[in-house]
Parts: structure tokens; C-alpha cells; sequence
């Protein structure tokens, strides 16, 4: 008797268990409709249209245009700018690394007024930074008239107008996005860390090898993908600050469209590009499940 | 101030080899000479004058912000002294960064590294010493055995409990056999029952090593249960440095008085043998204090009814309230020496007085504490 009264009572507990749950359920797909609309809307039809362009829209489907990209030209492009991205993301966490390590450990208004500028910056238009750089680093700019006016140059230097202000515009409007992704990851190591190996017997440079740098690499790698990512599809920095010297893929997709008017290849272009940034992604989320673990015990 | 550094205070100079390094099987004697830090206008450390005998487990107690975490942080090297000397066996090491002091420090969190395994934990300070593989599997075996966490060798950090990080924590201290093992707080995370185990455990790891081990806490019962001695703290200065039991019948000063569980603190002076009270009652009292002084009479000395000894002060007074806080009784009396808490056993006998009854009450002038008022 006595059982059949628990089992009543359990069976009973699990219907209502069953309704809180399904009505659970109900409130998720509600909420979750209109981001899947909007989300099919407005990324996934389009991309469905742009991989269907790419295969030769209406005449198609054919691989014509993603024959034409192994084009020497194409291939030359893709190569510089694969090692753009590449040398501005080194650059970029060559000097963040130790800009964001003192934004994270020292307190100081300096520090507070360094952190509040670089996210003004963010907000800035990219285009009005790269064209402040014209001023800065034309013939007539400030940088040469210092170097001249220094003496260490006689001749005013060609910083702009070729890949080298390229570079200079590129690091400095990207390396916010990697102090910003490295200071939180800093900021979140405990500092009894690197206190309790100096107690251990490290040095600070072991201390730093050991610990420090290995539980800030989640921040360096996340960064590095971010400006990768963000520096291969790059356009208005290159564009006006490399006076035809720094040819980027994403320069070329625009030639298909406006000079050479064939959108089947731009569409191919865009989707190479794509794959290669997934690519990328797919990389990153293999480390950043390794990192995950690491994570955990960080207080 | 008096401070009465009465117990085990000489013994650094016993051991000749004990600046050289790690000592197997015992740690050295820490020494404060007149050390301060000051942190701007704030001493955080004020004149510490101490002397920590080898293989003494001596407890720095004291509320919140009153130094404790800097005194522990000056002897590990984290922070610099603005004065004053600090001697580890006979050496000054006042001006030695601190990997290079062999002193194990665990922290209030643990501070166990979250991208190391147990073992890897275990073993760092070892590998950074360049011991070899074999020596360094030998000792953190050995060290993760003594604190019973050798099948957890392989263990992520986040995978263990609050306890065993503790555990962790404690092995990778003692594992590169340190002159001194410090510890702040380190019990302040864990719940009541872990705490009382972790305790013994700490003890015993202590008394079977040989340790000099220098704790921080603000728990009385903590630092009361581990230690040789207790030092107190307060607003930066030491305010007596004894064995546990000395602290609650012989305080220094009003301040410990109070710190150690409830005390009638009695305003008034002294003078031969008698203390007269700010309110003109006379008491006879033990101890050659004169002058300006406060008696301390703890709660459970007050005893009720005649007189046991011809020279027993009794007096009378107003019961004002009773309360029963498990097996004792709580009577508040309103006396002429003003407010006086006692406590009473419980027994078949003792009945709960009515409040506004008037009761004879006493102490034994034996028992009462004389302590110079500041
Ligand atoms: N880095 C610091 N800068 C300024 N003041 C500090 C610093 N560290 C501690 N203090 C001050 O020194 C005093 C003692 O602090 P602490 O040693 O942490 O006390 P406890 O550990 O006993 O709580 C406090 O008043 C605290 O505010
Ligand atoms: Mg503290």
C-alpha cells in the first residue's frame, strides 16, 4: 500500500516535471524565432545566392570563375595578402602584448585615461584614421619634417603611398582590437599566481615563461585570429594608403565588379575568402576548447 | 606597552648551519628587528619586534587590517620594509628577492597554477631548482603522500575540492623542504568541519617535520588550537606575543583582553594590593601594577552566594538579564563597578535567578588580571 502511494506521488511529480519542461521549451522557440528569421533573411539567403553565383549563376553550374583564380595575378595577390595580415598581426601583438600587460597590472589614471582612448579610437571611422595618417606621413608631414628637422634625413622619406604606410595604418587601426581582447585575459589572472612561483623558487622570468605567459596565450591567440581575420578582408586602409602598392584580395574582388564587371568571379573571390576565414575559425575553436579547460581554475 | 615574549624567544643562534639553506628535517628561526612598512600615511606594520624560534608554530592573530597579510608579505619578500631588519636564522635577508629566500608561502586562495596538473603543481619548484626527474617523481610522491593526495597525482586543478586544493597547496610548499612555511589565512575558505581536520593535519605535518611555520588568521579558536605561541596584532603593532593559555588569563592589555572571549574590563587604580575603581569601590587585587590600571575579571570566574576565603570581595548586585546559550547560563548583574557579565555551568542545583533579584557575587582575587591602562 504504502508503495503504491510513492509511485502515485513520483508519477505524479514527474507529470509536472514534463509540463514545466515543455513549457520551458515553448517560451525558448518563441524567443528564438525571430533571431532564425532574421538570421536566414539576412546572411543565410544572400550567402546561398553568392555560392550559387560563384558556380556561374544562371549558366552555370560550372567552376569556371574559381579556375580563373589560379591565375597567377590571383595567386600573387592572395600571397601578399595572406603575408600583410600575417606581419600586421605580429606587429600588432608584438606591441600589445606589453601595452595591455602594464594596462592590466599597473593602477595608475594614466593607465584608466590609456584604456579609455584606445576604446575611442574603436569607435573613430576607420577612414577619417587612415587619412589623419596621410597628413602624419606625407613628404610635407610631421614625421619628416621631425626626421629633417633631427637631421637624420636630408630627403623627405615615402612613408605613405606604398606598402609601408600600408603597414603603419593597418597596425595602428587594428592593434586596439588586440589590447582589448588581451587586457581582459590579463586582467583575470590572479596576481598571487606569479607570486606564489617567485615563492616557489622561479625567477621572474621563469615565473613569467611558466605561468604568466602560458595563461595569457588564450587572450594573444584570440587577438592574433581577430586582427588575422580582420586584416585579410581590409580594404580602405590599403586602398588609400597604398597607392596601388598593396594590392589586397578584397581590391581585386571590387575590380571584378566595377572594372571587369564579372560577378560570378567576385562572388568565387568572396567565397574563397570566406572558406579561408572559416578555416581560421575552425582552427581557433580547436585551440580555444584546449584553453577552455585551462580557464577554468582562473579566478 | 608591555609585551611579554616570554616563551620560547631565544634559539636562532642554535643551529650554525641554518643560513645556508634548506635544513632537512626543521626549519630556522625568523627574527623582526624593529620592522615597519608604512604604506603612505598608514602603518601597516609598526615596530615589530619578534623572534620566531626553529620549528616553532607561532600564529599572527588580529582583526581585519590590522597587518597581518603585510607582515607575512615582508617576511616572503613581496613587499619591502620602509624600516627595520628581518632575520632568517642568522642571516639579514631584509634586502633578498624573494625566489631566493627558500621560505614556502600558501596563500589564501591557493594559488595552485590552473594550466598545471597536480603533479606538474607539485613539482615546480623543483624543476625551476633543476633537480633531476628521478629526485623530483621521489619527492612529490613523497610530498603528495603526506598530505594524502597521492591518487589525485593526475588531477586537474578545477577538478579538485576546496580541501584538497588546500592539500595541493600545502605539498607544494613543503616539497622543496623551505626554512619557514607561512601561511595566510589558509583555512578561511573551507567549511567549519573541513577546517577542524585541516588543523590537525597542519599540526601534525608541522610537528613531524619539524617546520618553523609562521600562520595568519583572524579565527582565535584557529590560531588558539595550532600554535605554540600567538602573537596580536593590531592597527599594525604587536600587542603581546604568549602561549595560548597565557592570553586568556594574563592579558597585556585591554585590547587582547577582549579579543579572547568576553572580560569585565574594570576602569580604576592600583595601589599595593588594593585597586580602587573610578566609582570609589575598593578591591583587593594580585600583581605589582600601580597606578592607572583596568582589572580584567573573565565572565566564568564571577561566583554567586557566601563567601569562600575571609579576603573574597563580594559584592551585590541587580540581575538585569539571564540567557541560556547551550550549557551555560548568561547572568548580566547591574553593580556598583557597573555592568558585570558572568556565566554558570549548568547543573541540577543552580536555578535561573528572576531578573531584579539582588545577588551576592565575587571573584577570587587570585584570578582576577591587573593590566596597566594606556
Ligand atoms: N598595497 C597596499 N597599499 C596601500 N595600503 C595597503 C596595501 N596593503 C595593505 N595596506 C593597508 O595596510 C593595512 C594592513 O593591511 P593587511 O596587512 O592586508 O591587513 P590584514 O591582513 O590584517 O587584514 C590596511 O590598513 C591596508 O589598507
Ligand atoms: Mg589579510
Amino acid at each position: 500500500m504504502n508503495s503504491t502511494a510513492t509511485t502515485d506521488g513520483t508519477a505524479r511529480g514527474r507529470f509536472r516535471g514534463a509540463d514545466w519542461e515543455a513549457q520551458q521549451r515553448r517560451v525558448t522557440v518563441t524567443v528564438l524565432i525571430l533571431p532564425v528569421i532574421l538570421m536566414t533573411v539576412l546572411f543565410l539567403v544572400p550567402l546561398g545566392y553568392l555560392v550559387w553565383l560563384s558556380f556561374g549563376g544562371p549558366n552555370g553550374p560550372n567552376i569556371n570563375s574559381y579556375k580563373q583564380l589560379t591565375a597567377p595575378v590571383y595567386l600573387n595577390l592572395a600571397y601578399f595578402t595572406l603575408q600583410l595580415a600575417f606581419f600586421v598581426t605580429v606587429a600588432c601583438a608584438v606591441i600589445a602584448y606589453p601595452l595591455a600587460y602594464l594596462l592590466a597590472n599597473i593602477e595608475s589614471a594614466i593607465s584608466r585615461f590609456m584604456i579609455l582612448s584606445l576604446l575611442i579610437s574603436l569607435s573613430l571611422s576607420v577612414l577619417a584614421r587612415t587619412y589623419s595618417w596621410i597628413i602624419i606621413l606625407q613628404r610635407n608631414g610631421v614625421v619628416n619634417d621631425i626626421l629633417q628637422g633631427a637631421g637624420l634625413t636630408s630627403q623627405p622619406l615615402s612613408l605613405v603611398y606604398n606598402q609601408t604606410g600600408v603597414y603603419i595604418g593597418m597596425i595602428h587601426i587594428l592593434l586596439p582590437y588586440m589590447v582589448m581582447t588581451l587586457y581582459p585575459t590579463m586582467r583575470a589572472i590572479d596576481s598571487s599566481l606569479v607570486r606564489s612561483a617567485l615563492s616557489l623558487g622561479a625567477t621572474p622570468w621563469t615565473a613569467f615563461r611558466r605561468i604568466y605567459f602560458p595563461l595569457s596565450l588564450s587572450g594573444l591567440v584570440s587577438g592574433s585570429i581577430l586582427v588575422f581575420m580582420m586584416a585579410i578582408g581590409f580594404f580602405v586602409t590599403p586602398a588609400i594608403l597604398g597607392g596601388g602598392q598593396a594590392n589586397t584580395i578584397v581590391m581585386a574582388i571590387q575590380n571584378q565588379v566595377q572594372v571587369l564587371v564579372d560577378l560570378p568571379l567576385a562572388a568565387a573571390t568572396s567565397v574563397v575568402l570566406l572558406l579561408v576565414s572559416l578555416l581560421i575559425l575552425v582552427v581557433y575553436e580547436k585551440i580555444a576548447g584546449v584553453e577552455r579547460i585551462f580557464g577554468k581554475g582562473r579566478r | 606597552m608591555t609585551l611579554s615574549t616570554s616563551a620560547a624567544s631565544a634559539g636562532t643562534s642554535a643551529k650554525g648551519d641554518s643560513g645556508t639553506g634548506p635544513t632537512v628535517g626543521g626549519g630556522v628561526g625568523v627574527s623582526f628587528d624593529k620592522l615597519s612598512k608604512k604604506y603612505g600615511n598608514t602603518h601597516a606594520v609598526d615596530g615589530f619586534d619578534l623572534t620566531v624560534a626553529p620549528s616553532e608554530f607561532l600564529s599572527i592573530l588580529g582583526p581585519s587590517g590590522s597587518g597581518k597579510t603585510t607582515v607575512l608579505m615582508l617576511i616572503a619578500g613581496f613587499v619591502s620594509p620602509t624600516s627595520g631588519r628581518l632575520l632568517l636564522g642568522d642571516e639579514d635577508i631584509s634586502r633578498i628577492p624573494p625566489y631566493k629566500r627558500n621560505i614556502g608561502v600558501v596563500f589564501q586562495n591557493y594559488a595552485l597554477f590552473p594550466h598545471l596538473d597536480v603533479r606538474r603543481n607539485v613539482a615546480f619548484p623543483l624543476e625551476v631548482r633543476g633537480l633531476s626527474q628521478d629526485e623530483i617523481r621521489r619527492k612529490v610522491a613523497w610530498a603528495l603522500d603526506r598530505v594524502h593526495m597521492g591518487q589525485f597525482a593526475d588531477r586537474r586543478i578545477s577538478q579538485l575540492s576546496g580541501g584538497q586544493q588546500q592539500r595541493v597547496a600545502l605539498a607544494r610548499a613543503i616539497v622543496f623542504e623551505p626554512r619557514a612555511l607561512l601561511m595566510d589565512e589558509p583555512l578561511a575558505a573551507l567549511d567549519r568541519n573541513l577546517r577542524v581536520d585541516m588543523q590537525h593535519e597542519i599540526r601534525s605535518l608541522q610537528r613531524s617535520l619539524g617546520q618553523t611555520v609562521i600562520y595568519v588568521t583572524h579565527d582565535q579558536e584557529e590560531a588558539l588550537n595550532l600554535s605554540d605561541r600567538v602573537a596580536v596584532m593590531n592597527h599594525g603593532r604587536l600587542q603581546q606575543v604568549d602561549a595560548p593559555k597565557n592570553l586568556y588569563l594574563r592579558p597585556a592589555n585591554p585590547f587582547v583582553a577582549g579579543f579572547f572571549g568576553e572580560a569585565n574590563l574594570i576602569r580604576g587604580s592600583a595601589e599595593s594590593g588594593v585597586f580602587t575603581t573610578e566609582h570609589g569601590v575598593r578591591l583587593p587585587v594580585t600583581g605589582n601594577v600601580s597606578g592607572k590600571a583596568v582589572l580584567c575579571v573573565r565572565p566564568e570566574m564571577v561566583v554567586f552566594g557566601e563567601p569562600q576565603q575571609p579576603d573574597f570581595p563580594m559584592l551585590q548586585g541587580k540581575v538585569v538579564e539571564t540567557r541560556y546559550r547551550g550549557s551555560v547560563l548568561h547572568i548580566v548583574l547591574d553593580t556598583p563597578l557597573g555592568q558585570i557579565r558572568s556565566v554558570q555551568h549548568i547543573n541540577t542545583t543552580n536555578t535561573e535567578p528572576a531578573e531584579g533579584t539582588i545577588m551576592q557575587f565575587g571573584w577570587d582575587p587570585e584570578l582576577g588580571h591587573l593590566m596597566v591602562q594606556e
